[in-house]
């Protein structure tokens, strides 16, 4: 360790130094949010509304976290989102994984053409589309119902999910296709027996964005629904926002239960997430 | 069953016929969440219509008003530009720095990288709700914090002229997300000896920087500052949820107030012109920097 | 190990999301009771509680359940909408939007024939309540409560400024002369308290508290009587808009916007901090100042009027109640509608509430509770003057626009003349009104508003 202390040594030193105490601090004032948010949700609607800053709450005031389910039926809300995402990430998971396999493992004149087409619709605006979509689930009879939310995932599940998984499949070795055709496969069979079961990982990493994408996603509620008891976490909370009187305390306290499920699934399966967004920033 | 198909549509027909069954989904979904809203809201544009009652065709009518009598379209197009240009390169660039900050091999990197990305995962109604707590003019954190320094505090999201500069510097709490670990990828990427042949001309770290770094990477950021501005463009939740087009329609971006259009005041018509509007700026802005890109980006082995 | 967890992981993972999917998702209601039920959405209030009416109702006959839904102000509009094309929408809604927005664009559902039915007498609310709800010679809705209005003025800084306090203004030329004595300017010119702003609501630029009842006063209405044209450049309006630019002719303009921007909420409310000493305003303030200045004397009279005996005239938003179209139980929803509007209903809903929303019911107004307090009666009687601020009701938002937030600080400004602003508003709202007006006619070429279903 006592080598000699050049100057580039000592140069060195200090750049690590440097960096790393801009990277705590940096890290710290990302975490300052956070804390506030926690901080926030642990004191009554009086303690908040002081000026002083107070960071530790005086009282721990745990009982935020029964109220809440008082004030608004989060419950309820919790279990729509719940119910919505997890068909939605179902339904994306079967169809983009059946397109991806016709544009990677099949061979068909147009192919790449119509591939893209697929990577175009990346490109559309959702304004464009919203208001006849809104007119299309209304003369179905769907609209205050979940089924928007939740049939479009079953057509495709997404261009950009189609595209993930499209290079994974790329990626398997042809024999393994070829052999398994010789031995009179069925292009099902062997989208359902080999494919599969090996891009576990890339479905892993699709389930999870998808989690996230539906789980934040706030608009197709917002248009879709309008009966209070339908909403999911993501509207539930907008609403509460903006009442007469904002209830701050309990908005951090909802804002905490609804981020808690993602964080919690970050901590688990942080490869697949990293992965996920590693893999969007590989152009073909 | 395969011999049966072979020979009534011959042997390439049936792979064909099997990959358009894959394709189905897609193409069905293509078919009626794809063009048949497209063509649909086209024709929309070119009426009165609220949902409620049947549509009137009125022609260029809608497009007229918007781009002639409307005084938020232009304001609302102001209002997303401003958040456009200063948010995108703050973006960039600060997802570029922290990556080569992390780029350091310092210890405890998954931990920081762990600190940084959350906040790019959780969703933007919770960011938003955080953040009006934070911008909060009397109690917030900010605010409180200034006052700790005697600095005092402007009103944030209650004032005009604070509103946007607020919602830009709320969107920097997110740029350690995946466009910042597709940078890291990316510096990691880099080969050391390029560095070091600067080292040794003499070069210091802004020549490292302008001649190995950035030319390297500039497809990897030319792509997402593209996306970044698509996605910019599109900036939606917060407003709606923390100031709702206000103070005196300062932070009324573009999709805010076709929403308002569309949901408030009923005009599905006038609402699908200025969604078409958008398409074609959309369109342009991509068009103009992918121009604009063959003149700063280095593709390796290529131009 | 780590294998292990996740492996746990994802069972007990997939176990709760059958357990969701199969458990979670919402059920319709379904009641076995025999009874009619139905949901009511309305807006909620200060307070979070469930509207009087609706329990009176409930306790008092046991055919009908309502069932009260509270919606958010931010919301209601899309909620509403959403629910009304879906085909499944609440019985019945309470709203304060102009009634004319939803009734011409066929979403509610005309009333005629139950009034008919029933006999029921829609005299019984202030004539400029009932008004509004009115859309192409139908009934569309019935006034449920509103706010009145009248002329606060206080007391102390009346003494302090040598004015009798039992002696408030009746005419605005007297309104002029007190609002001159009360004003306190220092030394550097920056403004301590003013007699009275023109053109200030309680926390906004606006037009009504003015410019607009004067307008009423000279009979004005701003829009020609078969409501197709728009006359927001009638001499008298412009008149009255011209009064306020000659009031702040007196003053150094910059020096009022920075005396305005101390204002704030409750306690910081201009006329509640006493930091100007007329004001017109609704019966809410009263409440406030019972809530934060009770200590505060101060009195309430009559809008100021032109001439003496002249015609006072006062702004009269209302709540009402409606059924939207394709309502599941019309009949059902009526009778509620019915039920709450009645005077003795509506003086016991009163008791109920923190909110002191005034009855739309005239007969309610006519109650001891009203005539023998000094201040109650006074709006009560303003009520009788009340116009509808849905001045053109078809381009209703426009027409709010373009004055209340664009003209008020440009003609102040001398920005622009008022003719100027009023061609240019007049412009603006026929515009928007024409049309709707093209569209209305359009549609009911082809729809129409028979009381049964509806061709679309």
């Amino acid at each position: 360790m006592f080598t000699t202390l050049s100057a580039p040594r000592v140069w060195k030193l200090t750049k690590r130094a440097l960096a790393y105490l801009f990277v705590s601090s940096s890290a710290l004032l990302f975490l300052i949010p956070f804390l506030w948010m926690l901080s926030s949700s642990l004191q009554t609607e009086q303690e908040i509304a002081t000026t002083d800053m107070r960071w530790i709450p005086e009282t721990f005031h745990w009982e935020n976290y029964v109220n809440v389910f008082e004030a608004m039926p989060l419950w309820t809300y919790f279990q729509n989102s719940i119910f919505v995402t997890s068909l939605f990430i179902l339904g994306t998971l079967l169809s983009a994984s059946l397109v991806a396999y016709a544009f990677s493992v099949l061979r068909w004149p147009g192919r790449d053409k119509v591939f893209i087409l697929v990577l175009a619709t990346m490109m559309l605006p959702m304004q464009v589309t919203m208001i006849p979509i809104f007119v299309l689930y209304k003369n179905l009879g769907w609209l205050n119902t979940f089924k928007p939310l939740i049939v479009p995932a079953f057509f495709g599940g997404g261009a950009f999910n189609i595209f993930l998984l499209r290079q994974f499949f790329l990626t398997i070795p042809r024999e393994l296709f070829d052999s398994a055709r010789i031995d009179g496969c069925s292009e099902f069979q062997i989208y359902w027996r080999i494919v599969l079961p090996l891009a576990k990982p890339a479905l892993a990493t699709v389930g999870i964005m998808t989690f996230l994408f539906t789980w934040n996603d706030f608009l197709g509620p917002l248009i879709y629904l309008s009966d209070k008891m339908k909403s999911t976490m993501a509207l539930g909370i907008v609403m509460f926002v903006g009442q007469h009187k904002t209830e701050w305390a309990l908005l951090m306290v909802a804002s905490v239960i609804m981020m808690l499920p993602v964080i919690l699934l970050f901590f688990f399966f942080q490869r697949y997430f990293i992965r996920g967004f590693m893999m969007s920033g590989i152009k073909g | 069953m395969r011999s049966l198909v072979d020979k009534i549509l011959g042997p390439h027909r049936h792979d064909t016929l099997i990959a358009w069954l894959f394709v189905a989904p897609w193409a069905i979904g293509f078919l009626i969440f794809g063009l048949y809203p497209i063509v649909m809201s086209l024709y929309y544009s070119l009426c009165q219509y609220d949902v409620l009652r049947v549509p009137r065709f009125i022609g260029l009518e809608n497009y007229q008003a918007l781009l002639f009598e409307d005084p938020y379209f232009w304001k609302s197009l102001w209002n997303t530009l401003y958040y456009v240009v200063f948010r995108t390169p703050l973006s960039i660039f600060g997802s570029l720095f922290l990556a080569s900050l992390l780029n350091q091999q310092l210890k405890g990197m998954p931990i920081f990288r762990t600190i940084f990305f959350i906040p790019s995962i959780i969703s933007g109604v919770v960011l938003s709700v955080i953040w009006l707590w934070m911008f909060n003019p009397e109690y917030g954190l900010i605010n409180s914090g200034l006052a700790f320094f005697g600095l005092p505090g402007p009103l944030w999201l209650q004032s005009a002229s604070w509103s946007k500069p607020a919602l830009v510097l709320m969107s920097l709490w997110t740029v350690g997300g995946g466009r910042m670990l597709v940078f890291l990828a990316a510096l990691q990427g880099i080969p050391k000896h390029l560095y070091e042949a600067v080292e040794l001309e003499g070069g210091g770290w802004w020549t490292k920087f302008r001649h190995v770094t950035l030319p390297l990477i500039s497809p990897i950021l030319f792509l997402w500052t593209v996306m970044e501005v698509i996605f910019s463009m599109q900036v939606f939740v917060e407003a709606y949820i923390m100031t709702n087009g206000g103070p005196a329609n300062s932070t009324l971006f573009f999709n805010l107030h076709l929403y308002n259009k569309s949901f408030n005041d009923f005009q599905m018509g006038y609402a699908s012109a200025m969604a078409w509007l958008l398409l074609v700026i959309t369109l342009a802005v991509t068009w103009f920097q992918f121009r604009l890109s063959r003149r700063m980006v280095y593709y390796e082995g290529g131009n | 190990m780590r294998e292990w967890i996740i492996r746990a992981g994802y069972v007990v993972g997939l176990g709760a999301i059958l357990a969701f999917v199969f458990l979670g998702a919402p059920k319709e209601v379904v009641y076995t009771d025999g009874k009619i039920h139905f949901d009511y959405w309305y807006n909620v209030g200060q307070e979070d509680v469930i509207p009087w009416p609706v329990i009176a109702f409930n306790a008092s006959q046991d055919r009908i359940v309502v069932h009260p839904v509270a919606i958010p102000w931010q919301e209601s509009e899309k909620k509403i909408l959403t629910a009304v094309i879906s085909g499944d929408p609440p019985s019945l809604v309470s709203q304060f939007v102009p009634l004319v927005k939803w009734a011409s664009r066929m979403a509610l559902r005309p009333l005629d024939n139950f009034i008919t039915q029933d006999n029921f007498d829609t005299g019984i609310f202030f004539p400029a309540l009932m008004d509004e709800m009115m859309y192409m010679d139908r009934v569309f809705g019935l006034p449920q409560a509103t706010a009145a209005y009248a002329l606060y003025y206080n007391k102390d800084i009346f003494r302090e400024a040598g004015l009798d306090p039992e002696q408030p203004p009746r005419t605005w030329d007297e309104l002029i002369q007190a609002a001159h004595a009360i004003d306190s300017i220092d030394a550097d010119g920056r403004i301590q308290r003013m007699g009275y702003l023109p053109d200030w609501d309680n926390l906004l630029p606006s037009i009504m508290q003015t410019s607009l009842l004067m307008a009423w006063e000279l009979g004005a209405t701003l829009l020609s009587d078969d409501g197709r044209t728009a006359e927001l450049d009638d001499p008298r309006f412009a008149k009255s808009l011209q009064w306020i630019v000659d009031y702040y002719d007196d003053y150094d303009i910059k020096r009022v916007r920075a005396f305005r921007g101390t204002f704030g909420y409750d306690t910081q409310h201009c006329f509640i901090s006493e930091k100007v000493g007329m004001f017109i305003g609704s019966n809410f303030i009263m409440d406030n100042l019972q809530r934060y200045r009770p200590d505060l004397d101060y009195g309430v009279t009559t809008i100021p009027t032109h001439e003496l005996g002249g015609p006072t005239a006062s702004p009269a938003g209302v709540f009402w109640y409606a059924i939207p179209r394709n309502a599941p139980e019309a009949e059902a929803a009526w009778e509620f509608m019915a039920y709450s509007t009645q005077a003795e209903i509506q003086l016991e809903a009163m008791q109920h509430t923190k909110e002191n929303l005034f009855p739309s019911n005239r007969i309610a107004a006519q109650d001891p509770i009203f005539q023998d307090d000094p201040y109650m009666k006074i709006f009560a009687n303003q009520m009788n003057h009340a116009h509808s601020p849905a001045v053109v009701p078809l381009a209703h938002e426009v027409f709010w626009r373009e004055l209340n937030m664009n003209a008020v600080d440009l003609i102040i400004d001398k920005t622009k003349t008022v003719q100027e602003v009023l061609d240019l508003a007049n412009a603006q709202v026929q515009r928007e009104l024409s049309a709707a007006l093209e569209y209305q006619d359009y549609v009911l070429s082809i729809m129409h508003f028979e009381t049964e279903e509806e061709t679309p």
